[in-house]
């Protein structure tokens, strides 16, 4: 069958009607003469008339046909020759345009002795070898996806190369997003065949087979004309090489974490580091080695069970406030895959954390709406601890500066005028913590309208009404894993069965509880008495009942100060910009004033300085890198070397699992899509090795015949030229007379 | 201006500038060509004239010789009494002109000032005009008083009807009874093979022929480009044509029925005189003059 390649063309056959046109608009310019020698012209029918009508209609046609090879040769017919072949082998139609899509994400490093991305970039060269000259190739890889890619090649030659300077990243696998870039780059190739060569690792993880909706719309743009021939533009082919994937055996960190959200000064920190063993083989053994700035700290050998997860919990004291970095590193296990051996953990050391109290009604000591948290938080009352109090009320608001403080407590406030409650706003959205406590001060109304404001205001959820049990509830169920609530996880008893509950707001967290509000500690009945939620890069907790004992007994119960100060902690824990990053994501560091005026030095996980260019975060002057290509960590610290700033950037934790990706995976992705898949380098060759092709484009040929008509028709108009010169010359008035 | 005062002025007139030779020329050719058939009957001695090749040494009068030392003949009323008709066609077609003068002006001009030289010769001069049959018959006459009328009815000629050259020739044939001359001015647009039949009608009937075929440039050159609708002058159905394209087969057509005509013409001993209307009518005259009279004297 014959196709057209360039529809955008079509409107060049209009070009055929030209001479049509011009033809009859000469004739319809007709003059009128009046004639004597008649019998001449009546004469010609009989004789010359109708060759000349031929003459004329036949330059006309030429003409037309002319103009009609060029317009078709221009919209590339091609001739497809029936696909019907050899069992199995696949035949190219036309001249190939492929997209070579690469996975270079961490877990194609992953294999013992011959690694994955080796065994892709074979298969990749066999592919290439089965291309020929005026075949083009683009490549795309993971790690580039975002960036602008490359103009297709026709030098097969230097694909190779391209092929096999391909080496593994540290990033994440996105199979979707890479055949979404290769859907979007075959606009720019001109030839007609197309093929969509996935090369990847065989494994799972980055194929998102969940994301149903992404697959599907993938599938309607891959098969977008299912009529059409398979390896057109209208419905690629897709090749899948990946080399045979075999169960792996590998070890990783999968996780570090600390007992604690803030992590203060001269205080003893357990430093909990999970190892996960994803594997079916014997249980390995190996070194677990943590090290604190570079330096090992603790080492210890460790046993894992195939499959299994173990912890091992380390205790160390960061000994000066600031950021450090804790690296937890296996060593010495039989493993596939290196880049997850190791994980990094950037950390802050507070010395003391800035907290605002907020009274609705001040006092001191135990006194006042937060007397009993300010006990808490700094119970010598010297500012000496962890926390560093500042009691204020809500008339005093207006002189504080916000941002001298990382958290901020209001205890049973009635109302903040709309200036404050803007401030309160984006003290939040810029990473502060604010902890809310209701009481009998509070006016609901207010609050909904100017506090909550529906789910946009930084209050967690709308107030309901105040409920007043007929007899007093306790707190039955604290949420386990969150820091702030961390204290309590090991009680083996229930630390809240001294507490009673006499009133209390019930909150309408209709569609946000679970999902954006959490609830950290709820009573008997169900209702939440603490919830949490993120407000852009800070989070607010609210509590229900009041924060002194009016309306509770909470500050009476041991647990009230592991609460409080979890709670707090938890709030101004937030490190901003983030130092725990991800391959792709950016440095960002935010200079004091000073500072940003002085050298930024930055270097990689090996020592190379990195560029940080001058910016903005939020506002505020910042030193801002390009995307990281590397897992490891990354330093920055000003000339003087005084600031010292660390940046951990981990893989994903899922490309550790190295699962290989089954048949039914494929059928739930690319479902129905006709896929060529090979695992073997000789594979591709039988397969896709072309002997001859069984196609090819027309418009050669239709040049030629336009060249060849051209050339008629030029005999034909000079012959008649050289008759009229000859039929006038002969009538010059000598030879006239003569005649 | 008259017909007759145009003749003279531009005919004549300049004939006379030509000189002695071309007048010469006329006036021998004149007297030389055409012998009385009824010589030594009707001797009336009319004068004496310069002796040319091909007179009668007979008529040499030895008397003027002896006196003179010059050879002049003897010249008698009944023998250089030529009767010459005109037979002038006046067919629509005839009426065409591209710009200048139309056909059968030229063919008036030129059937005048062939009266006028005839006349003055004394011969007899007749005129026919005609389209598809004789409108006006004029029987040769050498009066002034009949080449006055002929005149008259030259220039009150109207162009109109079909051509039939033919039929016309044969009537005319049928009503000529002695020897005589006959000149045809027409653009011959007409059969050539019935022409020539025609023709050959005439000569059997004794009568000495001469066609001249009056054509305008733009017949010749067929300057039409383009689209051209064709309007005939003689009720033709108009045609509608490429000019550019068909000109070169029209000439072909024209140079062919040309070459009929001419070869139609010496078969049958015809003088063949092709002009355009925008030939000067002296120098045509006097190039056909120069040719009748080699030629009749050949003859």
């Amino acid at each position: 069958m014959i196709e057209l390649l360039n529809l955008s063309m079509l409107g060049g056959l209009a070009a055929i009607s030209a001479p049509v046109i011009i033809h009859f608009m000469h004739r319809r310019r007709i003059k009128p003469v009046t004639w004597a020698a008649m019998q001449f012209l009546r004469a010609m029918p009989a004789k010359s008339r109708r060759r000349l009508f031929l003459d004329e209609w036949l330059l006309l046609l030429i003409r037309s046909l002319i103009l009609a090879c060029i317009a078709i040769a221009l919209l590339r017919p091609a001739y497809f020759a029936s696909s019907a072949g050899n069992a199995g082998r696949v035949e190219r139609q036309g001249r190939t345009g492929a997209v070579l899509l690469v996975d270079d994400s961490v877990s194609t490093s992953s294999g013992r002795g011959r690694s994955a991305i080796e065994s892709m970039k074979q298969l990749a060269t066999s592919y290439l070898d089965t291309l020929s000259t005026g075949d083009e190739v683009s490549l795309i890889r993971t790690s580039q996806l975002g960036k602008a890619t490359a103009d297709p090649i026709f030098d097969l030659e230097a694909a190779r190369r391209s092929v096999e300077a391909i080496e593994s990243t540290e990033v994440e696998s996105d199979v979707p997003g890479l055949l979404s870039a290769g859907l979007d780059q075959m606009a720019r190739h001109v030839n007609p065949g197309i093929e969509l060569v996935l090369i990847h690792d065989g494994r799972k993880e980055g194929w998102k087979v969940d994301d149903e909706q992404q697959w599907k719309s993938l599938r309607a743009e891959i098969e977008s004309d299912p009529e059409a021939p398979i390896g057109t533009r209208r419905r690629p082919r897709v090749v899948m090489l990946s080399p045979e994937p075999r169960p792996e055996a590998n070890i990783a960190v999968s996780r570090i974490r600390l007992d604690r959200a803030l992590i203060p000064e001269d205080l003893p920190i357990e430093i909990d580091v999970s190892l996960v063993h994803y594997g079916e083989s014997d249980p390995e053994e190996a070194l677990l080695r943590l090290f604190v700035d570079g330096r090992s700290v603790e080492e210890r050998p460790v046993t894992i069970e195939a499959g299994e997860t173990s912890r091992e919990t380390f205790t160390y004291t960061f000994e000066e406030a600031g950021s450090h970095v804790i690296e937890a590193v296996i060593e010495g296990a039989r493993d596939s895959l290196a880049a997850d051996d190791r994980r990094a953990l950037s950390v802050e050391v507070t010395k003391s954390l800035p907290v605002l109290l907020v009274e609705g009604a001040t006092g001191k000591g135990f006194e006042g709406s937060l007397g009993y948290v300010a006990a808490s938080l700094d119970p010598g009352g010297d500012g000496r601890g962890l926390f560093r109090l500042d009691r204020t009320t809500i008339g005093r608001l207006d002189d504080v500066d916000f941002r001298d403080f990382r958290v901020m407590i209001l205890g049973d406030v009635p109302a903040l005028d709309a200036s404050t409650v803007a401030k309160l706003e984006r003290f939040v959205m810029m990473g502060g913590g604010v902890l809310v406590g209701l009481g009998p001060a509070t006016q609901p109304l207010l609050a909904n309208r100017d506090w909550a404001r529906g789910s946009e205001g930084f209050l967690p959820a709308t107030l309901g009404r105040r409920r007043v049990p007929p007899g007093s509830l306790l707190p039955a169920e604290a949420r386990v894993g969150h820091y702030g609530m961390q204290a309590f996880e090991d009680q083996a008893t229930n630390v809240w069965s001294e507490a009673k509950i006499d009133a209390y707001y019930r909150l309408d967290t209709t569609g946000l509880l679970g999902s954006e509000v959490v609830s950290l500690l709820s009573l008997t009945n169900g209702d939440p008495v603490i919830v949490e939620r993120a407000r852009g890069r800070g989070r607010v907790i609210l509590v229900t009942t009041t924060l002194d004992a009016k309306w509770s007994d909470l500050p009476f119960v041991s647990a009230f100060v592991p609460l409080i100060r979890g709670l707090t902690a938890y709030l101004g824990s937030v490190v901003l910009p983030p130092r725990n990053m991800r391959p792709g994501d950016r440095i960002t560091y935010c200079p004091s004033d000073l500072e940003s005026r002085e050298v930024v030095l930055c270097e990689d996980p090996k020592g190379n300085p990195i560029v940080l260019e001058q910016g903005y975060w939020e506002d505020y002057p910042a030193r801002i890198s390009e995307p990281l290509a590397s897992a490891g960590i990354y330093r920055v610290r000003d000339a003087s070397g005084k600031n010292r700033v660390y940046y951990a950037v981990n893989p994903r934790r899922n490309e550790s699992r190295l699962t290989v990706l089954s048949n039914e995976d494929l059928r739930k992705t690319l479902a129905n899509v006709p896929l060529v898949s090979l695992q073997q380098s000789d594979e591709v060759i039988d397969v896709l090795g072309q002997t001859k092709r069984p196609s090819r484009e027309l418009w050669p040929l239709l040049l030629m015949l336009a060249v060849g008509l051209l050339f008629v028709e030029s005999l034909m108009t000079s012959r008649q030229s050289r008759r009229e010169l000859r039929a006038s010359a002969s009538q010059t008035p000598e030879s006239g007379g003569a005649a | 201006m008259s017909l007759q005062a145009s003749v003279q002025e531009e005919i004549l007139e300049r004939l006379g500038n030509v000189g002695v030779t071309a007048r010469q020329a006329v006036e021998s050719i004149l007297s030389g060509r055409h012998r009385s058939v009824h010589r030594g009957l009707s001797v009336e001695f009319a004068g004496h004239r310069p002796y040319q090749p091909g007179d009668d040494l007979r008529h040499l009068d030895w008397k003027v010789f002896a006196r003179t030392d010059r050879y002049d003949v003897r010249v008698y009323e009944e023998e250089t009494r030529l009767r010459a008709t005109i037979v002038v066609d006046c067919s629509g077609s005839m009426e065409y002109s591209s710009g200048g003068m139309t056909k059968l002006r030229y063919a008036r001009m030129l059937a005048a000032a062939l009266g006028f030289l005839m006349v003055r010769q004394k011969d007899a001069v007749g005129m026919v005009l005609c389209d598809t049959e004789i409108r006006e018959h004029l029987l040769p006459s050498s009066r002034m008083s009949n080449l006055w009328a002929m005149l008259d009815h030259l220039e009150s000629a109207k162009p109109g009807g079909e051509t039939s050259l033919a039929d016309v020739l044969d009537t005319l044939a049928d009503r000529c009874a002695r020897h005589g001359l006959i000149i045809i001015i027409t653009d011959a647009f007409d059969e050539v093979d019935r022409l020539v039949q025609s023709l050959k009608h005439l000569r059997f009937r004794k009568q000495e022929i001469r066609l001249y075929q009056i054509c305008d440039p733009h017949e010749e050159t067929f300057p039409f480009g383009g689209m051209v609708e064709f309007v005939g002058m003689e009720n033709e159905p108009r045609l509608r044509m490429d000019g550019d394209r068909i000109r070169s087969v029209y000439q072909e057509a024209l140079a062919e029925h040309r070459r009929q005509l001419a070869e139609g013409c010496h078969d049958v001993g015809v003088q063949f005189e092709p002009c355009r209307t925008d030939d000067d009518l002296a120098m045509v005259l006097i190039r056909t003059l120069s040719h009748l009279a080699v030629g009749g004297q050949r003859r």
